[in-house]
């Protein structure tokens, strides 16, 4: 099968997973869907790397969750980011643009052909 | 659903455990089944046969145990290393607690210092004592075939009771005793005194622990008649400093506790 999916940078996951939740609660599943709508599916959150990496966001406080009742009734659980979570953000998003910045310069030199 | 099989496994009072405490591995389940049942909602919505729908969610949830294993794995670590952070915490702020309560009250806080400087000199000058008596092996060639006897209360036996054991006892070769004290000590009568640890010992005392001489020789009662001399065998230590290790010293008279004492060996 031909790489549908973008490989992710190791820490590009947390980035985008804070930027979804600063736009509002949500669950594991809307956060994937929402990175999957945005980026035309060319983002798949895999679920075996984006529950852990929920988990250790929580753990460092970059954000919290609740529990609630989904619209079908079902015990879900909401993740909203938090203050510490919003700097973290900022940062990571900064370096994210300095190294997109950095990486298109090099790309962006002409190859000429012998 | 999905985890069906786990929840028949397990017995019936873990589906309760959330009751009493945060149960971070039933959450997860739960989240996953969330992420799962919103899939298939999807899916069914867009058209799918539920089983379809449940097959192809099936399919994109992937690996659920790997999932579920990394996750509580990581809520675990994570929970002792903030266990640990809260003991080490609370434990500091004893201690800030303990010494703003000393500072208020300086009178309590020497006495109490002192209490416990004088508990703890007394404790070691206590276990020194010991230490030296009763729990050092008892030196000499013979080493671990010597076993100490002690009547109730480490009350000190008398030379008739020890005599009485020496005569009855079956299992012992030798049964000694010694008596040490303290005296004065005089290198030739008139000299300055010293005072020096002694002890009295029980015939048969050095063919018992059979020590090693430097220079001379044990004594014995079987050795000398009534009419000469009591006869001493010198501490090396005591014949280093006070005699810097003379080999002449052998044969001298000495005075200890105003009686003439000959000196026959020096322990090596």
């Amino acid at each position: 099968m031909a790489s549908r999916d973008i490989d992710l940078i190791q820490g590009t996951l947390n980035v985008l997973i804070l930027k979804t939740l600063s736009l509002g609660p949500m669950n594991g599943y809307a956060i994937a869907k929402w990175v999957g709508e945005r980026t035309g599916d060319e983002i798949d959150l895999e679920e075996g790397a984006l529950y852990p990496a929920l988990h250790r966001m929580e753990h460092r406080g970059w954000i919290t969750a609740e529990w609630g009742v989904s619209e079908n009734n079902r015990r879900a659980k909401y993740y909203r980011i938090t203050p510490l979570g919003r700097r973290a953000l900022r940062e990571r998003t900064q370096s994210w643009e300095r190294l997109v910045d950095a990486v298109g310069k090099v790309l962006a030199v002409q190859t000429r052909h012998a | 659903m999905f985890n069906h099989d786990d929840e028949r496994r397990q017995p019936a009072w873990r589906r309760y455990r959330r009751l009493l405490r945060a149960d971070h591995s039933a959450d997860l389940d739960d989240e996953l089944r969330d992420h799962f049942e919103s899939i298939v909602d999807e899916l069914t919505a867009r058209g799918y046969s539920a089983p379809d729908a449940q097959a192809e969610a099936r399919r994109r949830l992937g690996n659920l145990t790997h999932i579920r294993s990394r996750v509580n794995q990581m809520d675990r670590s994570d929970y002792v290393r903030r266990a640990r952070a809260a003991a080490f915490d609370a434990f500091a702020a004893d201690v800030r607690f303990a010494i703003r309560q000393l500072r208020r009250s300086p009178a309590f806080t020497i006495v109490a210092a002192v209490s416990i400087a004088l508990g703890v000199a007394a404790n070691t000058a206590i276990f020194s004592v010991v230490n030296a008596i009763l729990l050092r092996p008892i030196p000499g060639a013979r080493g671990a075939g010597i076993v100490r006897m002690y009547r109730n209360h480490h009350s000190p036996l008398d030379w008739r009771d020890l005599a009485w054991f020496r005569d009855h006892a079956q299992s012992l070769q030798y049964l000694v005793g010694e008596r040490s004290g303290s005296a004065a000590f005089r290198a030739t009568p008139g000299a300055d005194a010293e005072r020096i640890r002694t002890s009295f010992v029980t015939q048969r005392y050095f063919a018992a622990l059979d020590p090693r001489f430097a220079i001379g020789r044990p004594f014995d009662v079987g050795d000398r008649d009534a009419s000469s001399a009591s006869q001493v065998v010198l501490s090396n230590a005591f014949w280093q400093r006070r005699f810097a290790g003379d080999s002449a010293i052998v044969g001298r008279v000495v005075v200890i506790a105003d009686h003439p004492m000959k000196v026959v060996g020096v322990t090596r």
